[in-house]
């Protein structure tokens, strides 16, 4: 046939790879877009409640949010959470004190931000994230943070009654928390990764 | 089923949270080290403790094993765990000619131990053919999405679309009738409903037959005669050597196969309901022809057929040995787009042969063709001028050639082979 001897011959180009891009973007659901933008607030909570805030964390803080946002299944989170520990610790001082509602509030927008690069690391950014599986999470993240709000009112009780600068309290508490990870690890680890 | 379970980097961030933090609570005097690291310990503790190890049952289904094209079904799944899965993903893995419109191509659902859930989603048909449900894609998070297991479930599922049939009918007049039984008129005198004239009572005819007033005003018995019903033999032959436009389904762009296969299903259902004899030759196989039968059954085997058509070249000594199979007496209905060589060879050889011969024009009105470079409009007008040429050939060899435009595109050509089939003439066999 004529037509097949005169046809010409086309190799993808720039163009192709974008509108690929382009295309995939179109896919991306509201559900998933949601988790990432709850990951987003809470980094910007974390990064901005420390009273001095250094441009080394926030650059390490905003790869890191980056990173977690676009590849929640790899080690984005990790930074982002260290950069916003690190700028705690920073802002405040080796020894400093702040106050309650401070330390409650970074608390609970670390945990969030844990635990929204979690999700997203279940929900790619082209999947539909049910309700059920949605409300199941919360309810999971609610009583774990319920359980910690009851200890961190014993830490601070304990703390009330016990001044913390005598470092034996404060070491039993260390202890505690060291112990509860290699409790983790051990329950983990104990049965095989089957 | 158990899963194989791998750590997250939720995970491997929780434990270093849970490690450093409480470290340096107790090395810098800061309590408040202790109360931030607490959520995310407690997570990581309850999640461990309450994971799971088997992954759930998962079943996925289609309402409907056969569609007709642009049809939608639903697409249902059904898991049942035993063991707490927080968040379980699934992607079906489809192909052929189905999608999911409607979302359902990644979905992240839970169930509870011990309970089952069940939910769907549209499944669309695109086009004629065949679509399957190939597998399904798991990938599983359990401990608070720490762990994760991913698995394929391979399944087999084909769901059948049959191409869209349009209400085609056709004169009852055909060229050959020449079967036993069938809705068209022959030229015999025989058992029939067709009023063929009134005639003196022969010894043999049937009492019921004899016509009362006339034998009651001439005093003789007389008889209405009728001509008998016949059945015919139809062959379709596909030329799908060359597919031309884009196949975008119903409702949209159609391809040159695409009208060939829509026609040949609209023809062949209307006579196969008539009771004739339908058989099929694919000139891209044309060793495998469909032996002309009638009856429901042969209309499902065609459409089966059907659903494969997939193009391809033609092979000369082939094609000639399918040609020469068709019976001298059949209707030959060619479906094709006209723009192959070997095709047209193939219609010559078999106008030499005598038999009654229609051509239906399956190039769609106003088809796009695809930019290749600088010379494919040129190249285009020049194969359209050759088309007109082949064409021409054909008509001088007295073979008529119609669009396809649905219910009664076939009408005047059938009359008139119907005319030429009393004519004489001389073949070459």
């Amino acid at each position: 046939m004529i037509l097949g001897g005169l046809a010409g011959r086309r190799l993808p180009g720039r163009r192709m790879v974008l509108a690929w891009g382009l295309g995939e973007r179109r896919q991306w659901t509201r559900s998933a877009l949601l988790v990432r933008l709850v990951q987003v607030l809470a980094g910007g909570v974390v990064l901005l409640l420390p009273p001095h805030v250094r441009l080394l964390v926030v650059v390490l803080m905003l790869l890191g949010l980056l990173a977690a946002v676009l590849g929640p299944s790899r080690a984005g989170a990790a930074i982002a959470v260290g950069a916003g520990v690190f700028g705690w610790v920073a802002g405040y001082g080796a020894h400093g004190s702040p106050s309650v509602i401070r330390v409650l509030a970074f608390a609970l927008a670390l945990f969030v931000l844990h635990d929204a690069t979690a999700l997203a690391g279940t929900v790619p950014l082209t999947a539909e994230l049910r309700r059920e599986a949605l409300f199941a999470w919360l309810r999971r993240s609610g009583l774990a943070l319920l359980v910690a709000g009851l200890l961190a009112l014993v830490v601070y009780g304990v703390g009330g009654l016990v001044s913390f600068t005598t470092s034996d309290p404060l070491m039993v508490a260390g202890l505690f928390g060291i112990v509860a990870t290699l409790i983790a690890a051990a329950v983990l680890f104990s049965r095989s990764l089957r | 089923m158990i899963g194989r379970w791998l750590p997250t980097p939720a995970l491997t961030s929780a434990l270093g949270v849970m490690a450093l933090l409480p470290l340096l609570a107790v090395t810098l005097s800061r309590p408040d080290l202790l109360v931030i690291a607490l959520p995310i310990g407690v997570s990581t503790v309850l999640g461990l403790l309450r994971r799971a190890y088997r992954l759930p049952k998962v079943d996925l289904r289609a309402e409907a094993s056969t569609l007709l094209e642009g049809e939608s079904t639903r697409l249902l799944w059904q898991i049942e765990a035993v063991e707490p899965v927080d968040v379980l993903r699934l992607r079906p893995v489809l192909d052929g000619w189905i999608e999911l419109p409607d979302g359902g191509r990644q979905v992240c659902t839970t169930v509870r131990p011990g309970a089952a859930r069940q939910f769907g989603y549209r499944l669309a048909s695109t086009r004629w053919g065949r679509g399957r449900l190939e597998g399904i894609g798991l990938t599983a998070h359990t401990a608070h999405g720490l762990l994760r297991a991913d698995e394929v479930l391979p399944m087999q599922a084909t769901i059948r679309i049959l191409p869209l049939r349009e209400g085609f009918t056709a004169t009852d007049v055909v060229p050959n009738a020449t079967g036993v039984v069938g809705l068209h008129r022959s030229r015999r005198v025989g058992e029939g409903v067709d009023l063929a004239g009134v005639r003196p009572f022969v010894a043999g005819d049937r009492l019921r037959r004899i016509n009362w007033p006339v034998t009651t005003r001439t005093g003789q018995l007389h008889v209405t005669a009728t001509y008998s019903d016949r059945d015919t033999e139809v062959v379709l032959v596909l030329d799908t050597a060359v597919e031309i436009g884009e196949s975008s389904g119903a409702g949209r762009s159609s391809s040159t196969i695409d009208q060939a296969v829509r026609a040949a299903g609209s023809i062949a259902e209307h006579y196969l309901r008539n009771g004739d004899r339908v058989g099929l030759l694919d000139l891209a196989r044309p060793s495998r022809p469909i032996r002309s039968r009638s009856g429901r059954s042969q209309l499902t085997r065609l459409i089966d057929i059907l659903l494969e058509v997939r193009g391809g070249a033609v092979a000369d000594v082939q094609v000639a040995r399918g040609l020469a199979r068709i019976s001298p007496r059949a209707l030959v209905i060619v479906l094709s787009p006209l723009l192959s060589d070997d095709a047209a060879n193939a219609l010559a050889e078999l106008t030499r042969s005598g038999r009654a011969m229609l051509v239906v024009d399956t190039l769609p009105e106003g088809v796009a063709i695809p930019e290749y470079g600088p010379w494919t409009e040129l190249a285009w007008q020049i194969q359209m001028l050759h088309r007109e040429n082949l064409a021409a050939v054909l008509l001088g060899h007295g073979v008529p050639i119609v669009p396809w435009l649905g219910a009664g595109s076939l009408d005047a050509v059938l009359l008139g082979l119907s005319r030429l089939a009393t004519v004489p003439r001389a073949v070459s066999r």
